[in-house]
């Protein structure tokens, strides 16, 4: 089937212009929203891999405070 | 008598009292890097804690920065809705209405029928699955007399 091309009366075409500008501008401030929930995001991990490596280096020193206590025969 | 009551007195005073532990002596090698490690421990600790605030500060600008998000799309979705739509054509959607309503009532009635089927096969006593069937075949069966008279009576004609 052939397509047949389409006309649209717009009665007001500056307004819908302006109207299109206000859509890309609210779209500009959505899309740096979510840049900065994902920077967030990866300072929450980040913070999260600090908290894993520090209980890491915590439990390295426990250890070793704990083997010197039981075993110091072994150090 | 006053003999007994000592011996009790004193035996009362025994039983609670507990042994005291003899006292270990342990030589710690490096006395040194043990305190440097119990010091570094706390040390981390205290970091960690702190993180936990910077953490949650973090959370409470996500809320604020999700909110903010949550407005811009709802702001979005006006703009777009209400306002853009309205200055371009509706335009006929009732072909579409009319396709689409017509399966929707069907698949309801086949899923009625398949469940109708399936519900005496689930049946657990099968004696009483026997009793429809030669009604079934009965019917078929009459349904069968009926055509051979049909074409019978076609032939006829």
């Amino acid at each position: 089937m052939e397509q047949m091309p389409v006309f649209v009366k717009i009665d007001d075409y500056n307004s819908v212009l302006e109207l299109m500008r206000a859509i890309r501008r609210k779209m500009d401030e959505a899309k740096e929203t979510l840049g900065k929930i994902n920077e967030l995001k990866n300072e929450e991990d980040h913070q999260i891999e600090m908290w894993q490596s520090a209980l890491v280096e915590i439990e390295k020193k426990i250890e070793f405070m704990n083997q010197s206590l039981n075993e110091p025969e072994q150090i | 008598m006053t003999a007994k009551k000592t011996k009790s007195a004193v035996k009362h005073h025994h039983i609670p009292m507990k042994e005291k532990e003899p006292d270990y002596v342990v030589q710690i090698q490096d006395p040194r890097m043990v305190r440097k490690q119990l010091l570094e421990s706390l040390r981390d600790l205290i970091i960690f804690m702190q993180g936990y605030e910077q953490f949650r500060r973090l959370q409470e600008q996500k809320v604020t920065q999700f909110t903010a998000l949550r407005n811009d799309v709802k702001e979005l979705n006006h703009l777009l809705d209400a306002k853009l739509r309205h200055h371009f054509p509706k335009g006929k959607v009732k072909p579409i209405t009319n396709h689409t309503s017509k399966p929707v009532i069907q698949e309801p009635e086949e899923e009625m029928e398949e469940e109708k089927v399936v519900a005496p096969v689930r049946m657990p006593v099968r004696k009483e699955a026997p009793a429809p069937t030669p009604k079934r075949n009965d019917l078929d069966e009459l349904e069968q007399q009926l055509r051979d008279i049909e074409n019978q009576l076609r032939g006829v004609k």
